[in-house]
C-alpha cells in the first residue's frame, strides 16, 4: 500500500515545498477570487448574467480544491459554499449576493493568512515520517490485505509481504516501525532468528506475532523469541490495528491520554483532536472501568469529565489521589460548569487543570501537551516539587541555607519569601511559582515550603525591594486568577529578622498570616514585636466639601464604621502610602485641592495600594469621561453627585465588606 | 486762570471722598470677615444639625430644632451648600427641612418680586432645595432670560410630563441661554416625558418641528417615529434632514424604507443624512441604493455613502472595492478613502 500524502509543519507535501508553490500560484488564486468578487458585485447591482455566474462558480470550484491542498481548509470550505451558491441555474439576486459577499471577504481573509498557519500542525510527539508504519508478513493474502486496509483506514501506512525473506529485504530498504508476523510463516530460517534480527536493529523494529493456539505455550515462546506483542488467531483486522497502534504508542514514546466521559461524541472529538497532535487516546465512557483502564493503558494523563451519571469526577479524582500508584497522574477536568466554586472544589480534589466545556480544541491540546511535558520533566527530576515545578522542600532548604551562609559571610542582605495560596491548588501554586521563578535572579532559590507553601530566598535583596517585586507578582496572579484564589505573602529579611533559615521562616510565616488576616492578595513584611501598629479604618473620606463631608461622616459613623475624613488629595495619598495606615475603602472626591482625585487614584494604583483598598469615586453627574477615567484607573465604583445617601451607603458597604470588614 | 486756593479745596475734597470710600470698603470687609469668623462655628453646628435632619435618623426633629435656633442666613447657607449634592430620599427630606425652616416660603415670595435678581434668587433656591412645584412653572414666561433659564433647568430635573410643552416652547426662546438650556433639559427629561414630547412633536410643523427633532434625535425613542415618518415628505429640507437623523436612531422597517426613499431626495443634505442613518442602522440591503451615491455631485453625500458602504457589511466593502476603479474619479477617490478609513483594504488593493 502506498503512503498517504501528508503535509507537515515544514510546508512539505510528499517532499514538495508547499511554500514555494503557494508563492508562485497565489496570484492566480487571488485572480480567481477576483472573478467571484466581480460576479457578486454585479449581482448586488443587478447586472450579473448567467454566463458570469457560471464562470464564477467554476473559479470557486477550482479554488476549493487548490486551497484544500495548500492546507487552507477554512478557505476551501468557503470556496465550496460559494461554488454551491453560484451553481443553480437561477440568477443570484441582490439579497443572496449580499450574503455571498460575506463569504468572499472571509475567503480573502483566509487566503491572506501565512501559509505556515494553514498547514496541519505537527504534534509535539510526531510519528516517524516516510517509512510504512506497519509491515504485515502473512501467507494468507486475503487476511493480510484486510489488515493492511484497516491500518490504512486508521491513518497508518502499511505494506504487505508473504515471506520472511521478502520481509527482511523490505525492512532493509525501508524499515517499518512494527512488523506483524503470522507465526505460521516459516521460510528462510527460523522465526526466532527473524525476531532477533528485528530487535537487534538500530533503531529497533517492534514485532507482533499472531499465534494460532489458545494455550500459553506458544504465546510464551513468541515472547521469549523477542515479540513485543502476541495476538491469538482468529483476530479481526481492526483488533490487529488497535494492538499495533498501542504498540506504536509504546515504541514511539507517544504519550497516552485516557479520556473518561459519558458523551461518546465528545470522546470521538477529543480522540481526533489529540490524535492529530501525536497523542494516543484511549476512550472510556463509564467510570466503572476506570481502574482497569488505568492498569491496562498506563496513561500519561487522565481527562476526566466531572458531570457523569452515577459518579462525579471530583469523587473519582479524590480516590485517584488516595491511590499511591496514581496520586501523581496528571488529571485535567472537563467541566460543564464554569462556576468558580465548582472549579475550586476540583482543584481541591487534586485536579491539575480544569477545562470548561465547550472545549476549544487548541486550548485543550495546549493544556494536555503542556501538562504531559511538565509531568515528564518532573518525573525525571526528583528534586522538583510536583505541584509547582520548583525545587522540592529538601532541595530548597539546602539551597537557601547555603545562600544565607554566603549572605552572612559577605554581609549582604537576603529576604525569605513565604507564600500561601488559598484555596490550595496545584494549578494556582504552579502559576504563582512560575511567576516567582521568573522574577527571581539566577542565584536565588525558589522552592516548596512546608505546609504546601511556596518559598524563595532572594539573595542580595532587601525587604523593601522584595516587597516591590512580590507586589507585582501578587497583582499579576490576581489579574490572571481573578477570584479563584488569593495569594498571601510574608517576607522576613536577613539580618534584621534573623540569620538562620528557621528564624527567618518563622518570621516570614507570621508576616504571611498578617497578609491572610488582611484578606489575602497582600504582601506583608515581618515587623518585630512591639513595633508600631497599623491603624485600619473602614472608610477614608476625602472631600473638601464641608457640608457634604459632614453629612457623609454622619451617615458612615451612624452605621458603625470607623471613618477618617481628609480634605485634600495630597494628604490622603501620603497617609495611604505610609506604613501605619490602611483603609478598606476610600470615598474619593474628584475635585480636590492640591492633588485632584483622579491623580490620587492613579498614584494609588501605581503604588499597588488599590489591591488592599477599594476606591469609590465621587464624580460629577454630567461628566461621563470622568467616570470612565476613574474606572479605568482602578476605581471599584463611582457615585455621581448629586447622589442618594442610601445608594452611597450601599456602595460603600459593598466596597468595605469585600475587603474583609466585619 | 483758576485760583490755587480753589484747586487746593477741590483736591482736599477729592481726597476726603476717596478716604471715606476706602474707609467704608475697609469697614465692610472687616464686617464681612468678622461675620465669617462668627458664623464659622455656627455653620459647623448647622451642617451637623442638617445632616441629622436629613440622614434618616430617629432624632431628625432635633436636627430641625437645632437649625431653627441658628440665624436664618446660616440656615440658608447650610441648606444651599448641601442641597446641590443630595438627591433621592435625602433630597425629599431636604425639601421638608427647607419648608420647615421657612426657606422655601421665602424663596417663593422672592419669585413674585418685582426685581428680576430677587426672582432669580428665589427660583435658584427652589430649584436647589425643592418646593417650587407650584411657583416655578409661572416663571417660564418671566421677562428676564436668566430667570427663565433657571426654571427651564429645574424642569429638566422635575421630569414632569406637563412641563414638556413649556420646554419645547423654550427651544424657540429669543435668548440663546434659554434655548440651549431647554435642549439640555429635554434630553435630561427621562422616560416620563417621552410620550408628552412625542405629542408635542406631532403638533408642530416646519422649522419648529425640525428644531425639536434635532434635539430628540440625540436621544431617540421609537415613540417619536410616527411623527417623524409623517414629516418625511415635508417641503422643508431642514425638517427632512432632521427626520432622517432621527429615523437613523430609532430604526424599524418603516424607518428603513423611509431612509431608502430619502437617498434619492433632491436636497443633498437630506441624502447625506439618510446615508448616515442607514450606516447607523447597518442596513446591508441598502447597498445597491447606496452605491450610486458614490457618484453624487455633493461631497457630503459621497462621504456619507462611502462611510455607509464601509459600515453596513461585506457587501458594502465589495462595492467600495469595485468603485475604486470607477470611471468617475470622485467616486473612485471616495471609495479609496472609505476603504482606508475602514482599514479593510485587501493587501493587493494598493494602486
Amino acid at each position: 500500500m502506498e503512503d498517504e500524502p501528508e503535509a507537515s509543519a515544514g510546508g512539505s507535501w510528499g517532499g514538495v515545498d508547499l511554500a514555494a508553490i503557494w508563492h508562485a500560484s497565489s496570484g492566480i488564486l487571488h485572480d480567481q477570487v477576483s472573478v467571484i468578487e466581480r460576479a457578486v458585485v454585479a449581482a448586488i447591482e443587478r447586472r450579473l448574467d448567467l454566463d458570469g455566474q457560471r464562470a464564477a462558480g467554476r473559479e470557486a470550484h477550482k479554488l476549493a480544491g487548490s486551497l484544500g491542498t495548500f492546507g487552507f481548509h477554512d478557505g476551501s470550505r468557503l470556496a465550496r459554499a460559494l461554488e454551491l451558491a453560484l451553481a443553480p441555474s437561477d440568477l443570484v439576486n441582490p439579497t443572496q449576493a449580499l450574503a455571498l459577499s460575506r463569504l468572499v471577504i472571509d475567503l480573502q481573509v483566509e487566503m491572506n493568512r501565512p501559509l505556515a498557519a494553514q498547514t496541519p500542525m505537527a504534534g509535539p510527539f510526531p510519528a516517524s515520517p516516510g517509512a510504512p508504519s506497519v509491515l504485515v508478513v502473512d501467507g494468507k493474502s486475503d487476511r493480510a490485505r484486510r489488515v493492511v486496509e484497516a491500518a490504512a483506514g486508521q491513518g497508518l501506512g502499511a505494506a504487505l509481504t508473504s515471506t520472511l525473506a521478502a520481509a527482511r529485504q523490505m525492512v532493509d530498504a525501508n524499515p517499518p516501525e512494527v512488523v506483524v508476523v503470522d507465526a505460521a510463516v516459516r521460510d528462510a530460517g527460523d522465526l526466532a532468528d527473524f525476531l532477533g534480527e528485528m530487535a537487534a536493529r538500530r533503531p529497533s523494529v517492534a514485532t507482533m506475532v499472531l499465534v494460532s493456539h489458545a494455550g500459553l505455550d506458544e504465546r510464551v515462546e513468541a515472547a521469549r523469541m523477542g515479540a513485543q506483542a502476541v495476538l491469538q488467531k482468529p483476530v479481526p483486522p481492526d483488533a490487529v490495528v488497535q494492538a499495533v497502534s498501542r504498540l506504536l504508542a509504546r515504541t514511539r514514546g507517544t504519550p497516552t491520554v485516557l479520556a473518561l466521559d459519558d458523551d461518546p461524541t465528545f470522546l470521538v472529538l477529543v480522540s481526533e483532536v489529540l490524535g492529530a497532535h501525536g497523542l494516543a487516546v484511549e476512550r472510556l465512557n463509564n467510570a466503572e472501568g476506570l481502574w482497569t483502564a488505568l492498569e491496562t493503558f498506563e496513561p500519561d494523563l487522565l481527562l476526566l469529565d466531572n458531570d457523569m451519571p452515577g459518579v462525579d469526577g471530583i469523587s473519582l479524582c479524590r480516590a485517584l489521589r488516595g491511590d499511591e500508584r496514581w496520586a501523581r497522574l496528571p488529571v485535567i477536568f472537563l467541566s460543564g460548569s464554569g462556576s468558580p466554586d465548582m472549579q475550586r472544589e476540583m482543584f481541591a480534589a487534586g485536579a491539575d487543570d480544569v477545562v470548561s466545556k465547550p472545549v476549544s480544541a487548541d486550548d485543550l491540546v495546549t493544556r494536555v501537551v503542556n501538562r504531559i511535558q511538565r509531568s515528564r520533566v518532573q518525573t525525571e527530576r526528583p528534586d522538583v516539587d510536583l505541584a509547582t515545578g520548583l525545587s522540592s522542600e529538601r532541595a530548597f532548604v539546602e539551597d537557601a541555607t547555603r545562600l544565607l551562609g554566603l549572605a552572612r559571610q559577605g554581609g549582604h542582605p537576603a529576604t525569605l519569601v513565604v507564600a500561601e495560596i488559598d484555596p490550595p491548588s496545584a494549578a494556582a501554586m504552579a502559576a504563582v511559582g512560575r511567576l516567582v521563578r521568573l522574577s527571581a535572579a539566577a542565584e536565588d532559590a525558589v522552592g516548596a515550603w512546608p505546609g504546601g507553601r511556596l518559598a524563595a530566598l532572594l539573595y542580595g535583596t532587601t525587604a523593601t525591594d522584595a516587597r516591590m517585586r512580590l507586589d507585582r507578582i501578587v497583582q499579576a496572579t490576581r489579574a490572571s486568577g481573578g477570584d479563584m484564589f488569593r495569594t498571601s505573602v510574608g517576607l522576613a529579611a536577613s539580618p534584621d529578622n534573623g540569620q538562620d533559615l528557621a528564624t527567618l521562616g518563622s518570621a516570614a510565616e507570621q508576616a504571611m498570616e498578617r497578609a491572610q488576616l488582611a484578606g489575602g492578595n497582600a504582601v506583608e513584611v515581618h515587623a518585630p514585636a512591639g513595633g508600631s501598629r497599623s491603624e485600619v479604618v473602614d472608610v477614608l473620606l476625602v472631600d473638601d466639601d464641608e457640608a457634604l463631608g459632614t453629612l457623609v461622616m454622619h451617615a458612615l459613623t451612624g452605621r458603625g464604621w470607623s471613618v477618617r475624613w481628609l480634605r485634600d488629595g495630597a494628604e490622603a495619598l501620603q497617609l495611604l502610602d505610609g506604613p501605619g495606615f490602611r483603609a478598606r475603602a476610600v470615598l474619593l472626591d474628584v475635585g480636590l485641592p492640591e492633588l485632584d482625585g483622579l491623580s490620587v487614584l492613579r498614584r494609588l494604583g501605581q503604588r499597588g495600594i488599590l489591591r488592599d483598598t477599594r476606591v469609590v469615586m465621587l464624580t460629577v453627574r454630567a461628566n461621563e469621561g470622568e467616570v470612565l477615567e476613574a474606572l479605568e484607573l482602578g476605581a471599584f465604583d463611582h457615585v455621581a453627585k448629586p447622589f442618594s445617601l442610601s445608594v452611597l451607603m450601599l456602595r460603600v458597604r459593598r466596597a468595605v465588606e469585600g475587603m474583609g470588614a466585619p | 486762570m483758576i485760583p490755587v486756593d480753589f484747586l487746593l479745596t477741590v483736591l482736599v475734597v477729592e481726597m476726603a471722598t476717596v478716604g471715606v470710600c476706602l474707609t467704608a470698603v475697609a469697614l465692610h470687609a472687616l464686617g464681612l470677615w468678622h461675620r465669617t469668623q462668627a458664623d464659622a462655628p455656627l455653620l459647623v453646628r448647622g451642617r451637623a444639625a442638617l445632616s441629622k435632619a436629613i440622614a434618616g435618623d430617629p432624632d431628625a426633629n432635633e436636627g430641625v430644632a437645632e437649625l431653627r435656633r441658628l440665624p436664618s442666613r446660616v440656615q440658608s447657607e447650610v441648606v444651599d451648600q448641601l442641597a446641590v449634592s443630595v438627591t433621592g430620599e435625602e433630597g425629599r427630606r431636604m425639601t421638608g427641612v427647607a419648608e420647615a425652616l421657612g426657606l422655601a416660603a421665602s424663596a417663593r415670595r422672592r419669585c413674585r418680586s418685582r426685581w428680576w435678581w430677587r426672582r432669580l434668587q428665589g427660583a435658584y433656591r427652589l430649584n436647589v432645595h425643592g418646593g417650587g412645584d407650584e411657583a416655578l412653572p409661572a416663571l417660564f414666561r418671566d421677562p428676564h432670560p436668566a430667570v427663565r433659564a433657571q426654571v427651564i433647568e429645574w424642569a429638566g430635573d422635575a421630569q414632569r410630563a406637563d412641563l414638556a410643552a413649556d420646554l419645547v416652547a423654550a427651544l424657540h426662546d429669543s435668548s440663546a441661554l434659554c434655548r440651549h438650556t431647554a435642549a439640555d433639559s429635554i434630553l435630561r427629561g427621562g422616560a416620563s416625558m417621552v410620550d408628552a414630547l412625542a405629542e408635542e412633536l406631532s403638533s408642530y410643523g416646519g422649522q419648529q418641528q425640525a428644531d425639536l427633532l434635532v434635539v430628540l434625535a440625540r436621544r431617540p425613542d421609537p415613540r417619536y417615529r410616527r411623527a417623524a415618518l409623517a414629516a418625511v415628505a415635508d417641503d422643508l429640507p431642514a425638517l427632512r434632514v432632521a427626520v432622517a437623523d432621527l429615523l437613523g436612531g430609532v430604526g424599524g422597517a418603516e424607518a428603513s424604507e423611509a431612509l431608502l426613499g430619502l437617498l434619492t431626495d433632491p436636497d443633498a443634505a437630506v441624502r447625506a443624512a439618510a446615508a448616515d442613518g442607514i450606516r447607523r442602522l447597518r442596513l446591508e440591503d441598502a447597498v445597491p441604493s447606496l452605491a450610486p451615491l458614490l457618484r453624487d455631485e455633493s461631497f457630503e453625500v459621497r462621504r456619507a455613502a462611502g462611510a455607509a458602504l464601509a459600515g453596513v457589511g461585506p457587501g458594502g466593502i465589495l462595492l467600495l472595492r469595485h468603485y475604486r476603479s470607477d470611471a468617475d474619479p470622485f467616486a473612485a477617490d471616495m471609495a479609496n478613502h472609505s476603504l482606508d478609513i475602514a482599514s479593510l483594504r485587501h493587501p493587493g488593493d494598493e494602486d
